[in-house]
């Protein structure tokens, strides 16, 4: 994408989530690189309906409407088929005696002013070490099958299949970003996942899902994840804006960014499992894409940095746009990748992994630094 | 009278589109295109409901003379019988 695009594609995403008018130039651009853009990032539904209230003379070609209006259908049969597996896997869970908790995904979309229209995946549900096979034996059944094969080194979550949907049962929350904190994260997300709970009505039923406080860091560390190993699009992004938002927002999720009371949010917001799992530095480098891309109010950011934030933009703005996980897919990493060896691969590659480097060390300092020790020393 | 099928109504700019889900998916697999006025007459339709009474809420709802929203009404019923989607019980 070029820059001029790029500043469409936020334009159109920041329309959808504040209801601003989109701002459009002057001069042609191409629809169709906004589109997929938008459809790669995970947020093509999200923005349907800012896209398609332009005036007449503004909107995509009839061909790319079609596209959006079929994407839109698709996202809502999904999240109707999603919500009916996640209300009849909790109703028999909870039948058993289990308290099982929604993590991500659907519990999220709630979180959106039309939830409908968040991009659906898998089911995440959280049981914790204790019966947690037997919650599994339960799921295996549900979708045909005989009962769990126990897996003796499974270290995060068991998962089975009901038709094309993902059911995943958690023993622990969540692989870290940062490897060294994964078992310290766990303690305390499952200390939090299993004593303090929101709930959200999906077709009726009232469905556990992690409180505000927790869900704005464990959204936070899995769009780390995401961006570190996995992968990212902006969707992820949105997901952490909504849960910061609702949780600023004094009423209705459509206030006008200008309007927002920042009190509730500043009162509530305990950050300090930010510095305790070292990622303090990533949440203040990429509040900047929040509130330069996204239009969260700044002063409504928690432990907002100005300086920090920087380090989110250009060179590491465009390795997100472009691919996400942190460039692995750019062009420079694949001219890398796909040519012969020769010194312009070796440029080409020593370019990429500086650039890596560098975006890893401004989010996790801590971790790069150790990192990088015992590679050297390894390599000694 | 009553719709046959679960149909979600979703506002996309100007178009409200009517999109069969869960097991009603595979009935009408496409996507209904309604506007604003249509919308409303779907989603009334979702419970059993006569002619009278759709009319009466669509007076109360919109600022339109009264053979216009009859029309209206009379058009869509009869879109939504031809295409199989309505019962109208006795």
């Amino acid at each position: 994408m070029t820059k001029q695009e790029q500043n469409i594609f936020f334009s159109v995403i920041r329309s959808a989530i504040w209801q601003r008018d989109i701002v459009l130039p002057q001069e042609q651009f191409s629809w169709k690189t906004i589109i997929d853009a938008l459809q790669s990032h995970g947020v093509l539904a999200f923005v349907a309906d800012s896209i398609m209230s332009l005036p007449h003379h503004l909107l995509p070609p009839p061909d790319l409407q079609e596209r959006i209006m079929k994407t839109v259908a698709g996202i809502v049969r999904a999240h109707y088929r999603v919500n009916k597996v996640i209300c009849e896997v909790f109703e028999l869970l909870e039948r058993e005696g289990f308290k099982p908790v929604l993590l991500k995904g659907q519990g999220l979309s709630q979180q959106y002013p039309d939830r409908f229209v968040r991009a659906v995946g898998d089911i995440d549900i959280f049981i914790g070490r204790e019966r947690f096979w037997e919650a599994c034996d339960i799921v295996s059944r549900y979708c045909g099958g005989d009962g769990a094969e126990r897996e003796e080194d499974l270290t995060i979550h068991w998962s089975a299949f009901k038709g094309d949907i993902d059911i995943e049962v958690h023993q622990v929350a969540a692989d870290t970003a940062i490897p060294s904190i994964k078992d310290e994260y766990n303690r305390w997300a499952e200390q939090q996942l299993l004593s303090s709970c929101s709930y959200v009505t999906i077709n009726g039923r009232s469905i556990r899902v992690p409180d505000r406080q927790t869900n704005s860091i464990y959204v936070f560390e899995h769009l780390l994840k995401h961006i570190r190993v996995e992968g990212i699009g902006i969707r992820q992004f949105i997901d952490w804006l909504m849960i910061l938002r609702s949780d600023a927002l004094d009423t209705s999720p459509f206030s006008n960014p200008d309007t927002l009371n920042t009190a509730p949010l500043s009162s509530t917001l305990d950050t300090t499992p930010l510095s305790r799992f070292h990622i303090l530095d990533a949440w203040q480098v990429l509040g900047g894409i929040l509130v330069w891309q996204l239009g969260f109010p700044q002063d409504a950011f928690p432990c907002w940095n100005e300086h920090k934030a920087r380090h989110s933009q250009g060179r590491n703005l465009q390795y997100i746009i472009d691919a996400g996980n942190l460039g692995h897919d750019t062009a420079e990493a694949k001219g890398y990748y796909h040519q012969p060896p020769s010194l312009k691969r070796n440029i080409s590659a020593l370019r990429y992994y500086w650039h890596h480097i560098q975006f890893e060390y401004h989010l996790f300092p801590y971790d790069t630094i150790s990192k990088t020790r015992k590679r050297i020393l390894k390599k000694l | 009278m009553k719709l046959l099928y679960n149909i979600h109504i979703q506002k996309v700019g100007d178009q409200y589109l009517g999109i069969t889900t869960g097991d009603d998916a595979a009935a009408i697999p496409g996507i209904l295109r309604f506007n604003e006025t249509g919308a409303t007459i779907v989603r009334l339709l979702r419970n059993d409901i006569s002619r009278d009474d759709l009319l009466t809420t669509l007076q109360q709802e919109y600022d339109a003379p009264l053979p216009l929203l009859s029309q209206c009404l009379d058009d869509l019923l009869s879109y939504l019988q031809q295409s199989h989607l309505l019962t109208i019980s006795e």
